[in-house]
């Protein structure tokens, strides 16, 4: 719990600094955000790596791993499906494409701008971005209440990448793997999932 | 995405070979702990520095919190399922 404070308060400090100064201007030319994900994904990498456990628990799951991003995808469809019930703006199927970011904002909101709506786009970037720091923010207490495999599934496909530090320490380094494994379907099935939604 | 994941394999190659330094390996961990509190940092930059995200935020940002909460909770409902079915006797 502590450590999530400290990640909100860098968030909170982060927006209030985007915000109110020119830090943005500042930094213009060079891509930090992407950086320090570079930056974060080799250190996962080193710790994965050294760690003598992560190999293990690949050779034990196998393809039980696949069952992560299957319910992954269900949950989702099955949690936005109930809430609809109380949107009248948009239609279930809109709202399941939104779903379907599975916390990749960049890439849904842009397929849902171009094949719908700007207005829908940035729900969905709003909806992906929320889904990512509800994520990092909860982790640990979802591992605590509900099992070290909800982290990962409620972190959908940013489990492979800015997730994946939060859910290795609140599940486990053995769920590094399969949190990584379930993060790569589902940014492969996202455009896939996404467009087929809007086509409907 | 490739080449996120092509770091994050270089990094895995690198620590399989530094698993022996014990010291090594503890200092990455608080390293880790810094690049996240850096990543968020940066979250909070690019989307503080967005107009069009925080001008929309009151309005649209209601209904992606309705649609993301829906989501998160039905996906920690399945996980959990699966956990307790699959998984806890690992």
């Amino acid at each position: 719990m502590k450590g999530s404070v400290i990640i909100l308060s860098f968030f909170t400090m982060g927006l209030l600094f985007g915000r109110y100064t020119h830090i943005n201007e500042w930094l213009s030319g060079i891509d930090y955000s992407s950086l320090s994900l570079y930056l974060l994904m080799f250190l996962v990498g080193i710790s994965i790596g050294s760690d003598t456990r992560s190999l293990q628990a690949l050779k034990n799951m196998n393809l039980k791993i696949l069952l992560i991003p299957t319910a992954t995808i269900v949950g989702t469809t099955i949690g936005v499906w109930f809430v609809s019930i109380f949107v009248a703006r948009y239609s279930l199927k809109e709202l399941m494409a939104v779903g379907a970011g599975y916390g990749y904002y960049t890439l849904s909101s842009i397929i849902i701008k171009n094949n719908h709506s700007d207005a829908l786009g940035v729900v969905a970037l709003l909806s992906n971005v929320i889904r990512e720091i509800i994520t990092l923010l909860l982790a640990p207490i979802i591992a605590i209440y509900f099992g070290k495999i909800a982290p990962i599934c409620s972190g959908g496909a940013t489990s492979m990448d800015t997730t994946l530090p939060i859910i290795s320490s609140a599940s486990g380094k053995e769920y590094a793997i399969p949190s990584l494994i379930h993060g790569i379907i589902l940014t492969i099935l996202v455009p896939f999932i996404v467009t087929l939604l809007l086509s409907l | 995405m490739v080449a996120v994941v092509s770091i994050m394999a270089g990094g895995m190659l690198l620590g399989f070979l530094l698993k022996a330094r014990q010291r090594v390996v503890s200092a990455n961990e608080k390293l880790i702990t810094y690049a996240i509190y850096l990543l968020l940092f940066m979250m909070g930059v690019s989307i503080g520095s967005n107009d069009q995200i925080m001008n929309s935020l009151s309005s649209l940002g209601v209904l992606a919190l309705i649609v993301s909460a829906g989501a998160v909770a039905g996906s920690i409902l399945t996980g959990f399922v699966i956990f307790k079915i699959f998984f806890k006797n690992d």
